[in-house]
Parts: structure tokens; sequence; C-alpha cells
């Protein structure tokens, strides 16, 4: 018999999360049929993961799954998300109706059968020193992960900028390029609020904190033309600043006190050059471009030495090296040939500058996540994360997927600060609530029970 | 149910945890959380409010009063051991004073200065002094806490005769004292001798320059004619010479300084013995005059006193107090009634001025089963410890009244057995505020929550009404402000 639930209205109900149904009637006399499913959005949830397995890999029925939002008279694709016989991750509004289509790929003798999973993304409170990867593209939602546990996704944050540039600074503000509109937008991590929008600032951008941790520096490159400004952790934007005889920039960072911008010219084997802040000019080089290397990101450490991640474009080899100011190789780290081509990152630590954070890529769709010590190079922390790109599982259809939430693949990736909410309380005669520091809550159950009471 | 005696509980006194449950009272309460008391009644709690509105500080660890000349400011540690001065809910100064491993510490205020001693809980959990650290003095202003003392002079003062005027013939002994921007007079030195002449002052010259910024003021002090001179600089008694004084830090040179050998009436001998950097310890008070400093990292049972109105100038010979050494560390420091109390957890000895120096104090038991934690003494109001004739103190046998000695009945005998089961290893967290306005205590326990108590009705522990307060933030200190605000202080779990 043919199913019932070939529409948006006659789509199955999935009543709770996490669901586990299979479906066996997808076959009928040898059609193979569409099916939907539909769902209200749990009130605690912000991301739902959602897969269609046909138990076929590589050939055979195996339905591409799409999300929709509501009504079933109107759907609405979600962020163009689909993904045949694999594992998808979307953002979702609680209380909100979804719908899940499960498009057939062929028709065949049958029997075939589709087993829908869903669940409700973890809900974790962020903590210090997780791992943070903003998307890629905008709308879908930020990611966050433990640094002590491989596939561990601590959580989620929706409406966050999305492209290719950010960085955070201690006091947990946070600076990240919307890719929608070219802007750069600061966020505050004790509650992932908007405080600051740049509007459109066009070209490609950069965006790294300085050595002091407490000023944002973007670069733009636009028309054959470099420049970068900076923004406080407050949200104060200064005027922009020609880098005359500079074109395209990479990665950069200004040392202790802001006197020396150092940026790495863009592309294979650019040099590491050095920007004079207060001259306004470019001094010498600090260190010559090295043969099929990009430098996709430069950290400057509180000492003013300066890590610059180096990334073959041929081999894919990645190491860093840590220069003294006067350019000599103080330290080099090595992260291997990585088997992915997607590029490298380089992000602060928490306790930096005693260590410092590294991203690579394999070529099965796992983000690699090291912790490296500055001193001598050893690796504190090697973590693996199963990458969703575009909010499809990053690696081949598979009967086991390795988690059912993730990263996505190409971002800048930083390692979380949250300040610590204020702490000095006072006692108010009259007042109905307490606060925790940063919302009114309710006075903790005021509570009595005489002896008469049993 | 016609004929029921209906139970009319006129008054509800307040929480009871002591014994089976049957043994309540039918006017107590088996539980009372985040309730307080009105009259007979009770009602919700007040609830709290953010008491920073710009530099909020989070994760903090303690807070202490500053009393400062122009009003009350509040001195507060956060995790990391950054000391902060909040001066009000607007103006904070920031990280006045940063010492990583401190995770806790005392301040005593002292002619409008905050001397800092830093500590920290040891793996033995004992609370000393930092290794290596001192005592700190700031000034209020936002400048970073310096070391209180200093160090002496270097060099050698160049003596010669000067213009005709008053001096006694004969061999003197000569040298330097600085003094600081906080009154702190350094040790004489930049010794030299010079026989003077009948009738001809002295000039002085090369007096040594401070690299001590905070050197205001440099001193030159002299010895009485010496017979029999025998070599040894410091070995005589010096005195300050009336009017020898350089009023900054810059010139070196003193002119026709006159002086007769009776006019040399101000000692300056005690300063020889003095520290130059004072150990950081953990009890910090006042005591007729003198700061109190315990329990430095290498001498849990010494008091250090300073001498009477210069709260950096303890002498290392005999400004101290050994209390019988019986491996437990002294844990506070008080002056009550005229005498200096010095307690241990479950000792507590006194000590009398006798007017000549602290080594030659007589102590005397004050109990042998009852002491004190390092907060364990009540602050009143915002002026200090002492209210109408008592002390109100936590120890593992509760809370108890001290007028001299240890009151029979503690105030917590109601809640015996909720005062028991906490856990003793922790108890360095006890901190006791009492708000006589309002006659309330508010005590900080180790669990992060407070015990509360109204003594409206009297303070015995009959009278007293007691609540648990909880919140959803893990409080660990507290203090009063503005006569009786209650400042409670929160840290991440």
């Amino acid at each position: 018999m043919a199913p019932t639930n070939t529409s948006f209205a006659t789509a199955v109900t999935i009543a709770a999360f996490p669901c586990d149904i299979t479906q066996t009637d997808i076959n009928d006399g040898g059609v193979n049929f569409t099916v939907f499913y539909r769902f209200v959005a749990p009130l605690s949830a912000r991301v739902i993961g959602a897969w269609g397995f046909s138990g076929n890999i590589g050939s055979g029925y195996r339905p591409t799954i799409f999300p929709y939002t509501g009504p079933a008279g109107a759907p609405v694709a979600v962020l163009g998300i689909a993904a045949q016989n694999k594992p998808i991750q979307f953002p979702v509004n609680p209380g909100i109706e979804y719908f899940l289509e499960f498009r057939k790929n062929l028709d065949n003798a049958g029997p075939n059968q589709v087993r829908v999973r869903c669940e409700v993304a973890p809900l974790g409170n962020p903590a210090p020193g997780d791992i943070l990867v903003n998307d890629d593209t905008p709308g879908f939602p930020m990611w966050i992960g433990t640094p002590t546990t491989n596939n561990e996704t601590r959580n989620f944050v929706k409406d966050m900028a999305a492209a290719e540039a950010g960085d955070i600074v201690p006091t947990g503000r946070l600076l990240l390029e919307e890719a929608s509109d070219n802007s750069v937008r600061l966020y505050e991590t004790v509650n992932f609020t908007q405080l600051f929008n740049s509007g459109t600032l066009t070209g490609t951008l950069r965006i790294k904190s300085n050595a002091d941790r407490n000023l944002f520096y973007v670069g733009r490159y636009t028309g054959g033309q470099a420049f970068y400004r900076t923004i406080t952790p407050a949200g104060v934007m200064s005027g922009e600043v020609t880098l005359t005889g500079e074109d395209q920039i990479d990665g950069l960072c200004a040392n202790p006190s802001n006197l020396i911008l150092y940026m790495a010219e863009f592309g294979s084997a650019g040099a590491i050059r050095r920007w004079d802040i207060p001259g306004v000019t470019f001094l010498s080089n600090l260190a010559a471009g090295i043969a099929n290397y990009q430098i996709p990101d430069i950290q400057v450490l509180a000492d003013g030495t300066i890590l610059a991640l180096y990334h073959n474009l041929v081999s894919q080899d990645v190491n860093i090296k840590r220069y003294s100011a006067a350019g000599a190789v103080l330290n080099t780290y090595s992260l291997g040939v990585q088997t992915g081509t997607t590029k490298p990152r380089m992000a602060w630590a928490f306790d930096s500058p005693t260590s410092f954070w590294a991203w690579t890529h394999t070529n099965t769709g796992t983000s690699i996540f090291t912790n490296i010590r500055v001193s001598d190079g050893t690796v504190l922390t090697t973590r693996n994360q199963q990458e969703y790109e575009s909010g499809v599982y990053n690696n081949p259809e598979t009967a086991t997927p390795v988690t059912r939430f993730g990263n996505s693949f190409s971002c800048p990736f930083m390692i979380l600060h949250i300040p610590a909410p204020p702490a000095i309380f006072v006692n108010v005669v009259g007042k109905k609530t307490d606060t925790n520091g940063l919302i009114d809550v309710k006075i903790p159950d005021p509570t009595f029970k005489t002896a008469l009471l049993p | 149910m016609r004929d029921h005696a209906p139970i009319t509980i006129d008054d509800f006194n307040g929480l009871w945890a002591r014994g089976d449950d049957d043994a309540c009272p039918l006017d107590h309460f088996l539980e009372a959380t985040n309730i307080q008391y009105f009259d007979g009644g009770f009602q919700t709690r007040d609830g709290i409010d953010l008491f920073q509105t710009a530099n909020q500080l989070g994760n903090v660890l303690r807070i202490h009063p500053y009393k400062m000349m122009n009003g009350l400011t509040l001195l507060v540690l956060t995790v990391g051991g950054n000391i902060h001065h909040v001066v009000s809910p607007t103006i904070t100064f920031s990280n006045i004073l940063q010492k990583a491993l401190m995770t806790d510490f005392n301040v005593v205020s002292y002619a409008g200065r905050a001397y800092i001693t830093p500590f920290h809980t040891d793996a033995n959990g004992i609370e000393k002094g930092l290794q290596n650290e001192f005592l700190y003095v700031y000034k209020g202003d936002g400048v970073t806490a310096r070391k209180a003392a200093g160090n002496k002079p270097t060099g050698t003062v160049v003596v010669a005769n000067g213009a005709a005027g008053n001096m006694d013939a004969g061999l003197h002994l000569f040298g330097v004292v600085f003094e600081s921007d906080t009154g702190w007079l350094s040790s004489p030195a930049a010794f030299n001798q010079f026989t003077t002449t009948l009738g001809t002052t002295v000039s002085f010259s090369s007096v040594p320059v401070s690299l001590q910024s905070f050197v205001v003021k440099r001193h030159i002090v002299a010895t009485r004619k010496i017979e029999n001179f025998n070599g040894d600089l410091d070995g005589y008694e010096y005195f300050f010479i009336p009017g020898a004084t350089i009023n900054d830090n810059v010139t070196t040179v003193l002119a026709n300084v006159g002086f007769f050998d009776i006019d040399l009436l101000e000692d300056a001998s005690h300063l020889i013995d003095n520290f130059a950097e004072i150990p950081a310890g953990v009890g910090l008070c006042t005591y007729h005059g003198r700061l109190c400093l315990t329990t430095t990292f290498s001498d849990i049972s010494v008091a250090y006193l300073s001498e009477p109105g210069e709260p950096e100038a303890i002498n290392q010979v005999d400004g101290l107090l050994i209390v019988p050494l019986d491996g437990n560390p002294l844990t506070n420091c008080t002056e009550f009634r005229d005498v200096l109390y010095l307690f241990k957890p479950i000792r507590c000895v006194g000590y009398h001025d006798n007017q000549d120096v602290p080594a030659t104090w007589e102590s005397f038991v004050v109990d042998e089963a009852n002491g004190t934690t390092v907060h364990g003494i009540g602050t009143v109001l915002d002026s200090g410890s002492v209210n109408v004739d008592y002390l109100i103190i936590g120890n593992y046998n509760g809370v108890m009244l001290f007028n001299g000695g240890f009151n029979e009945g503690e105030l917590t005998y109601k809640i015996h057995d909720f005062w028991h089961d906490l856990d003793r290893t922790l108890f360095r967290a006890l901190e006791i505020i009492n708000d006589t306005i309002t006659s309330r205590l508010y005590v900080i326990l180790p669990t992060g929550k407070v015990l509360f108590c109204d003594y409206e009705n009297g303070l015995d522990h009959q009278a007293v009404k007691w609540a648990h307060w909880t919140f959803e933030v893990f409080i660990t200190t507290a203090e009063i402000i503005n006569i009786n605000r209650i400042v409670f202080g929160a840290k991440v779990v």
C-alpha cells in the first residue's frame, strides 16, 4: 500500500524529541514515494538535527532530506539545506511548525524504507575555554564545542554574524564579519547580544585583536588597495588608514602598544610586512615570503614575539613560526600535512600567551583543533570535531555518523571568553526580586514549615 | 471538628534545627528559607540588586570596608588575586593590588590609608600570609598600593662646620632618616661621625636621595656627645634634630643646623630594627594606635605590633607577641575594652598594653575552647566590630557573644544541629555582619548561603529568630555600607 504522508498537508507528526521512526511503505508496486513529516520545534530547541537514512549507501533508494518552515500551505525551504541519505542540522524557532521532506531519488522494485531520526541539539551553558566557530554562510548558527572531548557540541547560538573573519578579546567581546552586507558586528558573549554594527565595509575583510587584546583591527582590501581601521571592544570605530603600497592583506595583528601592524601579503609566498602605525608607513619586512605558503593568520603575543601560521597551498603542510620582533625564527611548530584543503586558522588561547590554538582539516570532514604551548611546542590538547557544512554532514553517507551536530568547515574560530557577571549586590528593602548579575530573577522559593505541618 | 481547640501562634520565632523534629516548638519553623521577620510575623525577604552601575566586578572573593577621610568605600578581591577600590557605584579603581596567589586579604584603615595584607590557605588548610609577600599601603587615589615601610638611606652624609650658632662641642654621630608620604620613617642610616665645635653649627651635604618615589622628606638625626666612641655607628641612641628636615627628595645639602644636646628629645633609635619590608600576614587590626599583624608565612603564632601612631614602623626585635605554640595558627585579632585579643581556631588569649614594648606584655588565657576564624568576628554597622559592650564571634561551637569572655548559650542554640553539620574545614568562609539599626545578623556560610538572624526581641539564644537565605549566586562575602546597607559579594561556581 502506498504511504499516506506524501504531501505537506498529510505529513506525519513527530510528537516528541528525540524521535526514531522507520517508515517501511515507501515503495508501492515499484514506485517509491516522497514522504513528509512535520513537527513543532520544542521550546528549548535552537537547532534540530534530522536524518533520513534508507540503509543503502552509494546506490539504490536514498532519499534527500529538505527542511521547511510551515505552514503546510506555504512551506519555505530552510537555508537551502539538502542532503541525500546524510544527517543535517538547521536552526529553528521554538513553537514554530517545520516540515521535513524525504524526496525519492528513483523508482525501483523495493521494498524500501526510510528511518527518520531527529533530535534537539545540546543546550549546555557556554563555558570559558569553549571553542567557537561561527558559520561561513549567513543564517547558520554559531557552533560552540567543548575543548576537552572529541565531537562534543556544547550549544549553538543563532542569529550571529556569519562570514570568514572574526576575533574575540578577553573581556568577552566578539567581533564578527557578516557576509550578507559586508559589515562587522560586535557581540557580548555573556548573552551573545549584538552591541554594534559597522554598516557595509565594501571589499574583503580581515579581523584580529591586537597583542594587548583590547582593540580589534579590521583589515580591508578592495579595488587594488588595502586599508585598516580599529574598533574598540566598546564599539567605537576609528577612521580608515590607507596601507599605501599594499593591495591585499591576509593575516594581520598589531604588536603591544599598537606601534607596529604585522600583516601578511595575500596569497602564495607572501611576506610578513611591518606597518609603522604612528609613522603611517611601511617598515622593512619582518620575514620574506616562503614559496607556496600563504599566511592566513598572525598573532602577536604579549612579549612582542609573532606567531605566523603558514599553509602550503600545494602540499597542504601547515606550520607555525614564532618570530622575534627582529625577525629571527624562535620556534617552528609543525602540524604536519593536513589532508583537507581548507585554509587552516589560528586563535588566541584562554591562557595566551602561554599557548595558542590552531585548526586544521582532514579530507573526511574532520576539524582538528590543537592547543600548543608556546615555550616548547608541546601539544596540550588535540580535539577532533565532525564538520557540518551548509548544515550537512561533511562526510560520505554512512549508517554510523560520527556525530549528529558539528561546526562549519571554513570560518574563523575563537576560544570563548565570558566575563564573570557582576557580583556585588546590595540588599534593597522592599524589592521583590533578586538579580543574578545579569537579569532579575525570583527570590528562590520562600519556604516555611512549622512543626504542625506534616 | 465542631469542638476542636484551635492552636493559635501569636509569634513566629524562627528556624529550629536542634534534635528531632518532634522537639521543635510549635511557634518555630522546621523550614525557614528566604523569609525575614517583622514583629511577630514573617514575609519574603528583601531582594538584592546590583551595587555597581559601572565597571562592574565579577567573581568576588572578599569585600572589606576602607574608611577614607571623606567616606566609606570598599576594597574588593576578585578571583585571580586582584584587589579593586570601589569608591562608589559608578567609580572603581581597578587592580590596586595584584597578587596571583592571593585568595583572601585583610585590611585596616589608618589615617585615611588602607593597610592591606594578602593571604591564602596553604596545603594544610592553614591561612597564612603569602610567602615572600608583604604588607601594602594604599592611599585611596587609585595609584597601585605599594609595600609598607621601605628601604633606609645608603651612602654617607657629609658633615662640616657651619656658621656660628647653638652647638655643644664633642663627637657626635649623624645620620639620615627618610620619611614617606604616608608618614613612614626609615631606619637611620648614612651615618657619619663629626666632632662639633662649641658655638658653631653644622652643615650637611651629600644627604642621600631615595630612589623610592614615595619619600617626601629627609631628616637629619644625631646622637648626643659621645665620650668614648667604640666605632659602632648604629649602636648609639639617635635623636631627630629639631628643624633639621629637608622637605623634598631632591636637595642634598642642609646648612647651618644648630642645636644643643639637651634639644635632642625625639628618639629615632627605635627605627633601627624596623622592618624595611613587613611580611604579609592574616589578622590585621589596630590597638592603642598600633597596627597589629598576625600569622606571617613563617610564624603562624606571632603577632607584630607597630609603634603607636606609626603603622609602618614594626620593630623586628621587640615589636612582637608570641602566642604559646600549639601548632594552630592565629586567625584573628581585635581590640576590645582596652585589651588586645588574639584568636586561634579554638583558643583566645589577651594582652594588656603595659606602656612598654610589646615583647614585654604578659598574656592571659581567655578561653581554651573557643576561638574564631579569619573573618569570624562580626562587623558592626560600617564602623567596626564592637557594639554596646560585646563582640559577636563565630566559631566551631556557634555564633557567640563575647564581652571579654565567651558568653554561655550560643546564639545558634536553636540551630545547633545545622551549625554542627557545617564543614569545619571550610570555616574560613564564615563572615558575620551585625546591623544594629534593624537588629539583624547576617552570617555568610561556606555553602554560599546566608544565615539570617533577627534579634529585635533581644540578643540571646532564646529570643533570636533564624532563617536560611539562598540566592541564585554563590555568596562569598558581605559588608555594611552607608550605616546599614548590606552589600554581598558572589562568585561563579
